[in-house]
Order: C-alpha cells, then structure tokens, then sequence
C-alpha cells in the first residue's frame, strides 16, 4: 500500500476508482434527475443549465443518465471480472499445478476460445441467444475471457510449482487441494489483483462496445445505450455520444492506472510468456 | 525429410483437432439458438403454408438429426463450401470474400503504421529510463491505450469531417463519381482510410509501445549487453544490434497473436466509419441473426488466426537460433 502511495500514476488511478464508486454508490442522491425521465419540448439542448451535461433525442438528462450509468458499469465489471476470475484462476491452478495430461487437456479448451477474436464470440453469442439485459451481457462477457486468466495463472503457477516451500510440503505429505489453496494460490494473489484490476477496464469498455454497436439493452441505463443514441445526431449533438464516452474513457483509464501502479507495487512481471 | 517440414506438418496437425473444437463450439452454439431459423428466413412474412415451411427445411437439411446436421456441416466446410445466408440467399464465402479484403487493407495499414511509430519509441523510453521522455511516452501511451476506439473515431468525425469538413467520415470510396485518372482514385481511397487508420494505429502502438519498452528494459539489463559495453562498443550497436534484435523476440510474438485484438478493434471502428469490412458485416448479420454468415465470419477468422500463430512460430525460430524446432 505504501509503495502504490508512491507511485503518482497510480495514485491518480485510485482517485478515478474512488470517484466511479463513490458515483455510483450515492447516484439516487447527486443524479439532478431520474436518468429516464423524458423532458419533452428539451430534446438535443446542448449541455447548460439546468441540463449541465444536455439532453439526448428523447429529451432524457445526460448527466443523470450517466451518473446511473456508474452503476450499471460498476455492475458488468464485478459479474464479468468475478466469473473470469473464479473460472479462470481455477482453471489455471490445476494446469498449472499437475501438468502433463491435465495441462494439455485444459489448455487446448482455452486454445480453442484464444484463437478467435474474443469480441467476435461476444457478439456472435449475444445475437444468437438475443442477450440483452446487461447482467446477460455481462455473463457472457466472463465466460468468454476467463482463457485469459488462465494462461496468466498457469505460467504464475508453473513457476511456484518448482519452489522450495511448495516442494516441501508436498514432501511432508500435503494433499494436492492442501498444497494449492494453503501454499500455491496465496502465492498468486498478487497477480489475481493486477488482473482482475485491468480486467475490470476490459470489461466496462467490451459491455460499452456492444451497446454503442445497438448490441446491449435499448432500454437500459448504461453509458453504451446512450453512445448508440448519440452516434446518430452527431451532426447535430455531438455531446450525446462524445460526453458518455469521454467517461467510459477516464473510468478504464483509472483502472489500467490503478493496475498498473499495483503492478509496480507489488512488483508482479508484466507480460507472461 | 528435413526437421522443418517435420515441424511444420506436425503443427498443421496439431491445427485439426483445434479447428474440430472451433467448429463444435460454433455449431453448439447456433443449435442453442433460441427460435427457428426458418421464422429468420420468411422475415416478417406471415402467410405461409406449413407445406412451404417444411419443405424450406428439408432443403437447409434442417429436417434432419442434428448429429447428421453436423456431419454434412463439418463435410461442406472441408470443401470449403459455408452455405447460403439466411436473409439474402446469397453464399457465405461470397458475401465475406467480396469484405474481407477491405478489413485487410485497413488492418494491415494501421498495424505497418503502428510499428513504425511504437518500435522507435518504445525503445527510446526504455533506453531513456525514468526520464521525462520515458515519464510522457509511457504515460499517453496508458492513456491511449485507454481510449475506445469508437469514441476516438467519433471525435475525429465530428472535427475533421463534420466541422472541418478536411476528410470524409465513411465508407471506403465516394460512390457514384467517375474519377477520371487511376491516381484519383487512389487519392479518394486513400482520404477515406486517413481516419479509421489513425484510429487503429494510434490503438495499435500504444500497446506495441509498452511491449518494446518493457522487453528493451528487460534485455538492456542482460550479461551480453554489459559486455558489448564493456568491448568498448558504439551505444548505438549496442542498443540495436544487441538490444533491439533480442527484444523483437517477444514482439514478434505479440505482433502475430495480436490479430484478434486487432480485428476486435476493426469491428468497432468499421462501424464508425461505415467501413464494408468484415467486422461491420459482422454487426449487421449479428443484429438480423443471420447464423450462417455469422458462422462463416467465424471459421474465416479462427482459421486466419492459427495460420498467424503458426507464421509467428515459424518466424521467431528464424529470428532466434536458440529456438530449435521440436
């Protein structure tokens, strides 16, 4: 903790976290007005008062709508990032640990999703079962990148497997589940964070992706919903679609800060071969 | 026969069995689909017979166990053959041929660009460590790196094109005019990539750029770089030719198994800039549910990636004569 306090970057990037969470956290309490109520006769005012952010072509408060929609990024990130996580890290620690036909079997699955595109697969699975409620979009988005995590986990592991302490408690006559959750798996936490804190960038920006691709839910209040509105007035609103973005952007901003700057902390080596 | 074509024909093996499982994911997940694929093909059409129906079906082999399904699927893919699409009736491998090459030609752009714009100052940052070239670089490059590509691409529409009015905002050629020279042309199409390539590319470096810094970083603080310091040797030799060379090896890896990345970018910006790619095909098939296109798109682009990942193994081994093919 103290070494991250070091690192001015990543300082910054907790600032931005902090304020996403403190945002979404106290929305019904900031948000000027409800994000779906309809202004009539106010459609595409551009950002002044009382609508400091504008309005949208169906007259709904930029600022509020995005202000809500902290809370629904905030969401896509814990369902997506926690079911990549858990899948993943498990998957890894068991490559990992007991190798050979395990290994092969577990990493030719992960191969089979790492080839393609993983946004192709998003969408291809999106369409095909006519997802669109956010909590959807976001399972799917964790079932489809955990691969990831797990290549990341396994070459964690391999490494730790040849370590002494490991070795000895194996020698001792520790159960493998033992060995991995008492010794192997705390051993990776340090990693699991770094991950887990970039994943959740990954996350928000592939879930604001489908929406601003009229991919998501129409009717949800999420910053990609409103990027889809803003795409078409762009002539004519340009903040519409450049507001919602520019906080899509400082959020997976703060985040890749954030990970970064515990990344340097912990001293966790940035790219796995 | 020679250990490289041993190699090489043990890896196009090892492609079969992984191809199989893309293909079984695939189907899988178009058997899960919820509905019928025949309400897909009559649209909104609503007078229809069940005769009509059933005999559509018997024509898709739709009729079919869906274990034979798959068979005649898997069989028809060999030869290359992707189906028909639901909604236009037209064949698969038409539809992406005619879009593919565009993606290409738009890909390919911005990740020469991107290379050539990372690899110098990538190396410069890590050469320059912890100096305020380093500080700047690294930090826009995380900014960049940040940064959807969607709303970049908005934001340059909407200078350069709606404001400025500089460059065109879409597609990849003016339609409906008749240049009178080849050289004009070449000079509309090159206007229309002008932002969807600096899109791509400016997302491309800014992730190649933290890899050549953090791979220069490691090798610079290597034994044989120390020693080439040591003969007395040039700063600049050592840098490129002791450095640099060994640097690439990661990058290259990278380079190569990047395409997905790429072409996940290429979806978004296509879109933007209504680009008649793949990836802007792909959203419109995905949002009329055109399964068969979708499928195709798929295999096109899996395939494309283990051939990259191979060439990528082929090329890292010629680069680095430490790795022997196994």
């Amino acid at each position: 903790m103290r070494r991250l306090q070091r690192s001015r970057s990543g300082m910054v990037g907790a600032a931005i976290v902090l304020i996403v969470i403190v945002t979404a956290v106290l929305a019904p309490l900031i948000s000027p007005y409800s994000p779906t109520r309809l202004f009539f006769g106010q459609e595409l005012r551009p950002p002044g008062y009382p609508h400091w952010f504008g309005t949208d072509l169906m007259g709904r408060d930029i600022l509020s709508f995005v202000i809500w929609g902290t809370r629904s990024a905030l969401v896509v990130a814990g369902i997506a990032v926690g079911l990549a996580m858990a899948i993943g890290t498990t998957i890894g620690l068991l490559a990992g640990y007991f190798g050979g036909r395990v290994d092969m079997l577990l990493m030719r699955l992960t191969d089979v999703i790492l080839v393609t595109p993983i946004l192709f697969l998003i969408i291809l699975a999106t369409a095909i079962f006519v997802i669109r409620a956010v909590w959807l979009t976001s399972v799917i988005i964790g079932l489809f990148t955990w691969p990831y995590v797990a290549r990341i986990v396994r070459s964690e592991v391999l490494a730790l497997r040849e370590e002494l302490f490991v070795e000895a408690a194996r020698a001792v006559g520790g159960q493998d589940l033992r060995v991995i959750l008492r010794h192997v798996l705390p051993n990776t936490v340090p990693c699991l964070i770094v991950t887990a804190t970039i994943y959740v960038a990954y996350a928000i920006l592939t879930e604001a992706s489908l929406g601003f691709l009229g991919l998501g839910d129409p009717a949800a209040v999420t910053w990609g919903a409103m990027l889809n509105v803003g795409r078409d007035v762009l002539r004519r609103a340009p903040w519409v679609a450049t507001i919602p973005g520019l906080l899509i952007f400082l959020t997976t901003w703060g985040f890749n800060l954030l990970g970064d700057g515990i990344r340097d902390a912990l001293d966790v080596k940035e790219y796995h071969q | 026969m020679p250990s490289s074509l041993l190699y090489l024909s043990r890896r196009l093996l090892v492609m079969v069995p992984l191809l199989c499982g893309i293909a079984l994911l695939v189907f899988i997940l178009m058997h899960l689909a919820p509905g019928d694929p025949i309400h897909i093909m009559l649209g909104g059409a609503v007078h229809v017979t069940d005769e009509v129906i059933q005999s559509i079906r018997e024509r898709y082999g739709l009729d079919q166990p869906v274990l034979v399904q798959f068979w005649h699927w898997v069989v028809r893919l060999v030869r290359g053959d992707l189906g028909f699409s639901y909604i236009s009736n037209q064949s698969v491998v038409d539809i992406i041929g005619a879009r593919f090459g565009e993606t290409l030609r738009l890909m390919l752009t911005a990740q020469v660009l991107a290379i050539t714009l990372a690899i110098p100052m990538g190396v410069l940052a890590a050469v320059r460590h912890r100096s305020w070239a380093d500080t700047i670089t690294s930090g826009v490059s995380l900014f960049g790196y940040s940064m959807p590509g969607f709303w970049l691409g908005l934001v340059l529409i909407w200078v350069f094109s709606l404001t400025l009015g500089l460059v065109p905002s879409s597609g990849a050629r003016t339609v409906g005019v008749d240049f009178a020279t080849p050289w004009a042309v070449l000079v509309d199409q090159l206007r229309h990539m002008i932002l969807p390539v600096t899109v791509l590319a400016l997302n491309q470096s800014t992730f190649l750029f933290r890899l050549t810094r953090s791979s220069m970083l490691d090798v610079l603080k290597q034994d044989y770089v120390r020693t080439a310091r040591a003969k007395g040797l040039n700063e600049r030799v050592v840098i490129y030719r002791h450095g640099l060379r060994n640097a690439m090896l990661p990058l290259t890896t990278v380079v190569g198994l990047n395409l997905g990345y790429v072409l996940s970018g290429a979806v978004l910006v296509e879109t933007v800039f209504a680009w008649p790619g793949i990836g802007r095909l792909t959203v419109a098939m995905a949002l009329q549910r055109d399964y068969p296109t979708l499928m195709g798109i798929y295999m096109l682009l899996a395939v494309s990636m283990l051939v990259a990942t191979l060439v990528t193994d082929v090329v890292y081994v010629l680069l680095d004569p430490r790795v022997k093919l196994r």
